[in-house]
């Protein structure tokens, strides 16, 4: 059971975990909250992140653990002393991680016993324990049961943290020993901002992975440009031609969606060469977006797609503000399903099916 | 850092360090040993982050310094060279190098300074004072052996999970555990001065097992535990082990405690745990009650499980009470047995069939175990 750890997003640049509050930016309400009951020493005893993923809720777990376990600067935390280097490394005695095991899709019991047991031990160094539920929605309901105990009855000095990005598969009472604080998705220029100062990108790169970043800075730190654009450009080209598609083409387009999620070995997971879950499909969905954003605002309202402006805006006369929404809700179902373990394949073949009835 | 060492003395401590380092740890310094070169000697260090060991070893440093490595796989490679003189030297970032006669090992290596503190610093908070006592390894390492069997594997219940630590008046140490079941208390002449500054400790069942391992092949030297606010520190010669403490108060256990001692049998200790030992192979995992019948000068020890038969033993015993029927736990009374010594004489003080039984040796009064009775039909 290593459930202690922080499993390092493998493509998730170590630094994106170092941050302090001030240089987490767009979560004002969030951050003020944390830092008010902080400051006067009011923190609850369990807390609930939810919010989108790549938005700063990990961050700002950590930001909280080293305010709390710094000795240098207390409240605030220095990210150089000894206190919070471990923390960016994971090594601090008084902390712990749980998040799903390697190539699971859940967290067990078993970890969260091994996190009360943990938690059992008298604090090191900061007078504080500090645990954090990473993907808290991918709690068994056995580990739920556990874990509740844990916020129930906290042995000593000890700090929750649950990070979730929907709290619907939580249980009642467990919410409900939780205060809950919400991340909202970032606005692309906090977003662009961010990957400038932080991410050392230049600025025509960090404008067009903030436009598609969908208000996830995470994903903007995850997407490869290069790669990026190449599969926005065959989106394009095969929407373009979806109308007058045969099927076999559809199939194929279909396939080329899916295969982004295809399971990878778990040697390539544990290596971090799994892809980054930038979904292809989310670039159908951006396409069909800019096409609403087009038939109400004209071509002004066009900003990720600007090079097939003329197509786009085409697309948008013929379809009408109800048309537009229809096709965008239809993607966006169709993501949701996904999400669901729905046929993948099948799935997409008809959303296409259907787009191109339209 | 640069330092000369025998092959034997570190493969002795890497040895030594193995037991801590951690094996399933998804931080993968962790799995690392720390090897520092200072002065005159070289201290190798290992932690999974609730327990650490450090261990002294004998070297010529070359150049003072640190570096960390696999610790599974440098042991491997020192296990397999020829028995001469080997050299730990870093070479360029992130690298150290082995190397003994005509064979040369370079292998990966953290910064020293993301290693984890094995043994945390002392409290910050001045209330925290540390506290210790010295004391012949042999004696630590038996009330260890006579308590630990005792404490509950049961991971809801945290504060019992470990061995209660407490300084008696008389100057005494005394570590008591217990299951809920049953209860283990053994005090040692330790000498403790200053009895009001001992802070009550509960020493966590992993660091303890550790500490047993240490101290399995001692003779006679002296050890030293100390207790800083979080922490329990052993150093015995060249190691120094560190244990978290569990937090939480042990539960008071004078009240379980037979005050009255007035009935009892004795019987030889050999005698008593081989009856037991053959009449358990009669029962299962889930019912592992053992009836003891008194009469007279005889007791009779018997088991009877549904399913696979019964059994009875005969045991001749000097009786100091009335007769009595009473169910114990078979597997509690042969697991305490187990822990002490040959040729003892035991006392089981028992008040009537529902109270708890106190099982002492005649020898060794310090030492009480009390266990709970059964229902048995």
């Amino acid at each position: 059971m290593s459930s202690r750890i922080l499993r390092p997003t493998p493509h998730v640049p170590r630094n994106m975990y170092a941050m302090l509050f001030d240089s987490i930016h767009g979560q004002d309400q969030a951050l003020a909250t944390l830092r008010q009951a902080l400051a006067s020493n009011r923190l609850a005893h369990a807390y609930l992140f939810i919010g989108p993923t790549g938005v700063g809720k990990k961050t700002t777990a950590l930001a909280l653990m080293r305010a709390l376990l710094c000795r240098e600067r207390p409240q605030e935390g220095c990210g150089i002393c000894s206190a919070c280097a471990s923390v960016t490394a994971g090594t601090h005695p008084d902390m712990a991680m749980v998040a799903p095991e390697v190539g699971k899709r859940s967290i067990s019991i078993d970890q969260v016993r091994e996190l009360q047991r943990i938690l059992s031990l008298r604090p090191v160094l900061g007078g504080k324990k500090i645990a954090v539920v990473d993907d808290a929605h991918l709690l068994t309901p056995q580990a739920q049961s556990a874990l509740l105990k844990l916020v129930e009855e906290p042995s000593g000095d000890a700090l929750l943290m649950l990070l979730t990005v929907n709290a619907a598969t939580l249980s009642r009472p467990l919410l409900s020993r939780c205060q809950q604080v919400r991340f909202s998705l970032l606005a692309s220029e906090v977003v662009e901002a961010q990957l400038l100062r932080d991410y050392d990108k230049d600025a025509a790169t960090a404008h067009a992975l903030a436009l598609h970043s969908r208000g996830s800075l995470g994903r903007a730190v995850t997407l490869d440009p290069e790669l990026f654009t190449e599969e926005r450009k065959y989106v394009e080209e095969e929407l373009h031609k979806l109308p007058s598609a045969s099927f076999s083409e559809l199939s194929r387009f279909a396939e080329w969606l899916v295969a982004d999620r295809v399971k990878k070995s778990k040697a390539q997971v544990e290596a971090g060469e799994e892809r980054p879950t930038g979904n292809r499909l989310e670039l159908v969905l951006s396409w069909y977006e800019e096409v609403l954003r087009c038939v109400v605002l004209g071509r002004e309202g066009i900003v990720r797609h600007q090079e097939n402006a003329a197509v786009m805006s085409q697309r948008a006369a013929a379809l009408g503000v109800e048309g537009a929404l229809r096709q965008l809700t239809l993607v966006y179902d169709t993501i949701q399903a996904l999400g669901r373990n729905a046929n993948r394949q099948l799935a997409v073949e008809d959303l296409l099916l259907q787009l191109a009835r339209e | 850092m640069e330092c000369a060492v025998e092959k034997e003395e570190l493969l002795r401590c890497l040895y030594l360090v193995q037991g801590v380092v951690e094996k399933r740890s998804s931080l993968p310094i962790l799995s690392h040993v720390l090897i520092e070169g200072r002065e005159e000697t070289v201290s190798l260090g290992a932690t999974d982050l609730e327990i650490g060991i450090r261990q002294q070893c004998k070297a010529v440093v070359k150049k003072s310094g640190a570096v960390t490595t696999d610790a599974r796989k440098l042991y491997e490679i020192v296990r397999e060279l020829p028995p001469e003189r080997l050299i730990l030297r870093s070479s360029g970032e992130g690298w150290v190098e082995v190397s003994s006669g005509r064979s040369r090992f370079r292998m990966a290596s953290f910064d020293p300074k993301e290693f984890p503190a094995i043994t945390p610093t002392v409290g910050t908070d001045d209330k925290k004072v540390a506290v210790s006592v010295a004391l012949p390894g042999k004696i630590l390492g038996e009330m260890i052996e006579k308590t630990l069997f005792a404490s509950s594997p049961d991971e809801s219940r945290q504060n019992l999970s470990g061995v209660y630590l407490e300084a008696q008046p008389t100057g005494k140490l005394r570590m008591v555990s217990s299951d809920g079941h049953r209860l283990a208390i053994i005090e040692r002449e330790a000498g403790i001065a200053e009895v009001d500054a001992w802070p009550h400790a509960i020493l966590p069942r992993k660091g303890l097992i550790e500490a047993r391992k240490l101290l399995e092949k001692d003779e006679d030297s002296e050890t030293d535990l100390a207790l800083h606010g979080a922490t329990a520190v052993l150093k015995k010669g060249t190691t120094e082990l560190s244990m978290r403490l569990i937090e939480g108060d042990f539960p008071d256990y004078h009240q379980v405690i037979p005050k009255e001692k007035k009935n009892f049998v004795s019987f030889p200790r050999e005698e008593f745990l081989s009856a037991v030992r053959r009449l358990l192979v009669l029962t299962t995992e889930r019912a592992r009650g053992v009836k003891l019948q008194i009469e007279k000068q005889k007791m009779t020890v018997s088991v009877n499980t549904p399913d696979l038969g019964e059994g009875t033993e005969e045991l001749e015993v000097e009786n100091n009470g009335g007769d009595l029927t009473i169910g114990f736990n078979g597997r509690y009374l042969t697991e305490v047995l187990n822990v002490l010594d040959e040729g003892l004489k035991i006392n089981l003080f028992l008040k009537d069939e529902v109270s708890p039984g106190l099982l002492q040796a005649e020898e060794d009064p310090d030492f009480s175990y009390i266990i709970m009775p059964m229902r048995i039909f």
